[in-house]
């Protein structure tokens, strides 16, 4: 990381010489995948890649370019800069662009790569499908998922400073599904995220596979009429609509283009807009989430950020120089490199004590599958339930139902919630497109919301 | 380059390995541009380049890439692989076969008049901030044009004595105009630049007075959705036009026909697949109206590249035949692999649709063209006439799709309810569902000729990690009978 942090500034002296006003930003990748299906190897792969980014500003006319990146290739990368800078006279003016400032300037670099992950042998992540296999071997069930891990690093200067800020980390992400042959192609998933290798558990993964294969081949199908519901959600689950709902909520450029689902007229900065029970903060200093990154991969420092206290929407992500200039804001934080935390309540936390919590008719959602806005400015969605779906009632499950579609508004379920588990996990939240970003949400193991619509199942002929 | 890569495969050779083939993306350009509010909003150009080297070693695979060209790298590449996939193969049940192919020396080009990368950078932008200004109106608060550019000069070469070199040029355009509804919710109306039939791909494509100037009817289409009806819930026909018959497609023929997702290599992430291998050649996928392919053949498309990552030659494959389930989206591996599951020969040959999104992803299934052949129902006129009760939809606004991609819920930018033969009126916030099968077991109407057109997909996500796709797909417009909407 050193000598990418020496070249960089380098680069940007190169800039400082030509009078050239500009940001440079490195970012690398060396990931390792190896993906199961059909009960065998499907995939052993790994990449490594570096990328420079460069953007330049002159007056009101801006321009931006990026190209693979090596050290041997500092030379080329100043010639680049040159002819991108001759072609920022066709750019058009842009009325509202505001002059560059400085990034942040302090020792703020944090370096906490595991190197066990960035070298990390994929026998270690084959071993973990062989161990699932040996303990599944007279059970009839068909095995994929993916063992994905890898290190990132980021590193950020401009013109009007002399240091760069960086950040290098490692993480790792693994999902195992189970396809059950002789029960009906039930399905069941574990997952688990971290970012050291000493976090990675293969004897809970295998532990938990069988709990879940257990129930799952002991609970008969059962299909549920379209209505309203009390819905448990798992972690996963509802990592996923928090997630969801941030876009939505939590990104000021959306917001300031009315694309967000809060109505920019009656709900601002201090208004609730959730209940009571929901506190959700970015705070990368938390020893309690994952990937706590102190710097923006826009050169911004990063510390406590609430986002909801109590219901009350605290604050939103600035993270846009281009959309904050349009709309007279200042960049306040880095949505991208946020590590989002649900403050936990007072519910259960264990699956058998939650199941007991159940003395109602109440539905238990996993995992939500393919979630998408069907009407965003309403913060409306849709998903189905997948990988075991139970009806509970009376302390007990009572039967496995066929995965559920879910329509409903992220407004009414924050809304709505009865309680949250008192204990947390972290969720792997990284979508794997582009090039490699950690990223998860820490929130309470079990979420408890009332009144959540479900409009249709997967049994068939019930689309 | 040739040399030290033949160089290389023979090395993989001796050390044991049973294929291997080095994917080298020689250039791979992206340039786009973005406006919003007739300000620019974006100018970036990006090029990259690199190799992928994927390795068969004792039935199993394994694959490294690189951005390092220097002989030494290019060695410590195909070391990395041949060594993965020795790993692979300690926990392997059944050995990977390819299927075989024909051995192909030779170069595929894009159809282009004009290289857009040809074309000064001032006369691009110019062009396209007029076309912005268009755009406009008082009560829009959001409004732009994105365009990119993308160019990729890539040289293919495998142990099996094949070198083929691919010049691939795409043009992803669209428009878009936003507004604030009568409840003060954000509607928009984007339009996509689709492909003519027997057009080209390049810069002229762009300025074709059929397609990219639609801003008046986007504009006005905007407008009507402003201060429409929502839609209402009911049981009704719905007639889907380009944009959504492309979508339609896409989700509940494209992904559910991945002959890898129906084997259950998909499972853990975006799903298995209703159709089991026991239905080619017996499920009545759809009426006997309709007929899909998997074309790679189509002259001018995002999914039309010559030859697929496997180095098999692009063909076109019938997917369903008068409503029968035919065959699938195919690759060497995966039909050798399906044929001994089934035992009995359902697939004779691979329908090249291995790929990959870039040097640095490994190749898997993938749609190239999935079309629908149009039929002879005629005009989008006739198809209106031709309804007693019913919605019209186009270009979709959101969708989920079960995870056996059995049932599905889209939502679409507007709609037009169709009375007695007649467009009625626009509908605000239009949705409909139902599942897969007895959708298209309610295909009723297919247009004609003058109703097809290829729509081109440059978003399509499948794989871990996480590949985007571009493709197309050629289609006509259709009317379902008895679908369930706004719900
Ligand atoms: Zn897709």
């Amino acid at each position: 990381m050193k000598t990418v942090n020496q070249s960089l500034e380098a680069l940007n002296d190169f800039l400082k010489e030509n009078s050239i006003t500009g940001t440079l930003t490195y970012r690398s990748e060396i990931s390792h995948l190896v993906r199961c299906g059909r009960s065998q190897i499907s995939l052993n792969v790994s990449e490594e890649g570096e990328k420079i980014f460069i953007e330049l500003q002159k007056g009101k006319k801006k321009i931006s370019s990026s190209s693979t990146f090596s050290l041997e290739k500092i030379a080329e990368i100043k010639e680049q800069i040159t002819a991108l800078y001759e072609k920022i006279e066709f750019m058009p003016e842009v009325e509202h662009l505001t002059p560059l400032k400085p990034i942040h300037e302090g020792d703020t670099d944090k370096h906490v790569a595991d190197k066990k992950i960035s070298n990390i042998d994929s026998n270690i992540m084959i071993d973990l499908f062989k161990a699932i296999d040996h303990e599944f071997t007279n059970d009839d069930v068909e095995i994929s998922g993916a063992f994905s891990a890898g290190e990132y690093s980021y590193c950020v200067i401009n013109s009007l400073v002399d240091k760069c800020l960086s950040y290098q980390g490692t993480d790792f992400n693994i999902e195992v599904v189970l396809q059950l042959l002789k029960h009906d192609k039930k399905e069941l998933r574990s997952a688990s995220v971290g970012e050291n290798l000493s976090q990675f558990n293969q004897a809970e993964i295998v532990k938990e596979l069988r709990t879940l294969f257990d129930i799952k081949t002991t609970t008969t199908r059962e299909d549920v009429e379209p209505g309203e519901y009390d819905v448990v959600f798992s972690a996963h689950a509802f990592a996923e609509l928090t997630n969801y709902m941030g876009y939505l909520t939590f990104h000021g450029e959306a917001y300031q283009y009315q694309m967000s689902m809060l109505n920019k007229e009656t709900q601002k900065v201090g208004s609730k807009i959730f209940g009571e029970n929901i506190t959700i903060v970015d705070d990368p200093s938390d020893s309690d989430i994952l990937f706590g990154r102190p710097v923006g991969i826009n050169g911004i420092s990063r510390s406590i950020f609430p986002l909801i206290k109590n219901g009350v929407l605290s604050n939103m992500f600035y993270s846009d120089k281009d959309t904050c200039d349009r709309f007279s804001l200042e960049v306040n934080n880095d949505a991208n490199v946020s590590s989002i935390k649900v403050e936990t309540g007072i519910g259960p936390s264990s699956f058998d004590e939650m199941i007991k919590s159940c003395t109602k008719p109440t539905i238990f959602i996993p995992y939500i599958h393919y979630m998408n806005f069907t009407n965003p400015a309403k913060g409306e969605f849709t998903g189905t339930s997948r990988f075991g779906t139970f009806l509970v009632n009376e302390g007990k499950i009572q039967s496995h139902l066929y995965n559920v579609r879910l329509n409903d508004s992220y407004m009414d379920l924050f809304n709505n919630i009865e309680w949250l588990s008192s204990q947390s996990a972290h969720i792997n939240t990284s979508d794997t497109y582009g090039m490699r970003m950690a990223s998860s949400i820490t929130c309470p193991k079990f979420v408890k919301i009332n009144k959540v619509k479900i409009t249709g199942t997967s049994a068939p002929g019930r689309g | 380059m040739k040399t030290l890569f033949n160089s290389t495969l023979e090395l993989l050779k001796e050390n044991g390995a049973e294929y291997a083939d080095i994917r080298f993306h020689k250039s791979d350009l992206t340039e786009s541009i973005s406006t919003l509010n007739t300000d620019i909003n974006e100018y970036a150009f990006h090029d990259r380049s690199g190799l992928g080297i994927r390795v068969l070693y004792n039935g199993a695979w394994g694959f490294h890439s690189t951005e390092n060209h220097s002989a030494e790298s290019v060695k410590n590449c195909a070391e990395k692989a041949l060594e993965k996939a020795k790993s692979s193969s300690t926990f392997m049940k059944e050995k990977i076969q390819l299927a075989p192919k024909e051995k192909y020396i030779e170069t595929y080009n894009t159809p282009i008049n004009t290289d857009p990368f040809t074309i000064p950078t001032k006369e691009k932008i110019d062009f396209l901030i007029e076309l912005d200004k268009k755009l406009s109106h008082e009560r829009f608060d959001y409004w732009g044009v994105n365009v990119t550019f993308y160019k990729r000069e890539i040289f293919y070469m495998d142990s099996e004595g094949s070198e083929i070199t691919k010049n691939l040029l795409e043009i992803d355009a669209s428009f878009f105009a936003s507004a604030q509804d009568v409840d003060q919710q954000k509607q928009s109306r984007n339009f996509i630049l689709f492909q003519e039939k027997e057009g080209t791909v390049g810069w002229d494509n762009l300025l074709s007075e059929k397609q990219f100037l639609q801003t008046e009817r986007i504009k006005n289409e905007l407008l009507a959705v402003l201060d429409a009806p929502e839609c209402k819930e009911e049981i009704c026909d719905v007639i889907l036009l380009p944009e959504m018959m492309a979508l339609q497609t896409h989700e509940t023929i494209g992904h559910a026909l991945e002959l890898d997702r129906i084997l259950g290599y998909e499972l853990s992430y975006a799903g298995g697949s209703h159709v089991d291998l026991e239905h080619f050649n017996e499920l009545q996928f759809g009426t006997s109206k309709l007929n899909a392919w998997a074309d790679g053949t189509l002259k001018c498309s995002p999914g039309s590249y010559g030859f697929d990552d496997d180095g098999v030659k692009a063909v076109s494959v019938q997917l369903i035949e008068n409503g029968k389930l035919r065959n699938a989206i195919t690759s060497r591996q995966m039909i050798v692999e399906a044929n001994k599951k089934a035992n009995k020969e359902i697939f004779k040959a691979s329908g090249a649709a291995c790929r990959a999104q870039s040097y640095s992803n490994f190749p898997i299934e993938r749609m190239n063209n999935i079309n629908v052949d149009f039929g002879n129902d005629g005009s989008i006129e006739e198809l209106i006439k031709s309804c007693k009760n019913g919605i019209i939809l186009e270009s979709p606004k959101s969708w989920s799709i079960g995870s056996n991609r059995e049932n599905f819920h889209f939502a679409t930018e507007i709609g037009w309810k169709v009375i007695d033969g007649k467009i009625s009126h626009v509908v605000r916030n239009p949705t409909y569902r139902g599942d897969s099968l007895k959708f298209w077991n309610s295909l009723e109407r297919v247009g004609d000729e003058s109703t097809w057109q290829v729509q081109q997909v440059f978003n399509c996500g499948k794989g871990q990690p996480n590949q985007v796709m571009r493709l197309g797909h050629g289609v006509p417009v259709c009317l379902f009978k008895d679908i369930q909407i706004g719900n």
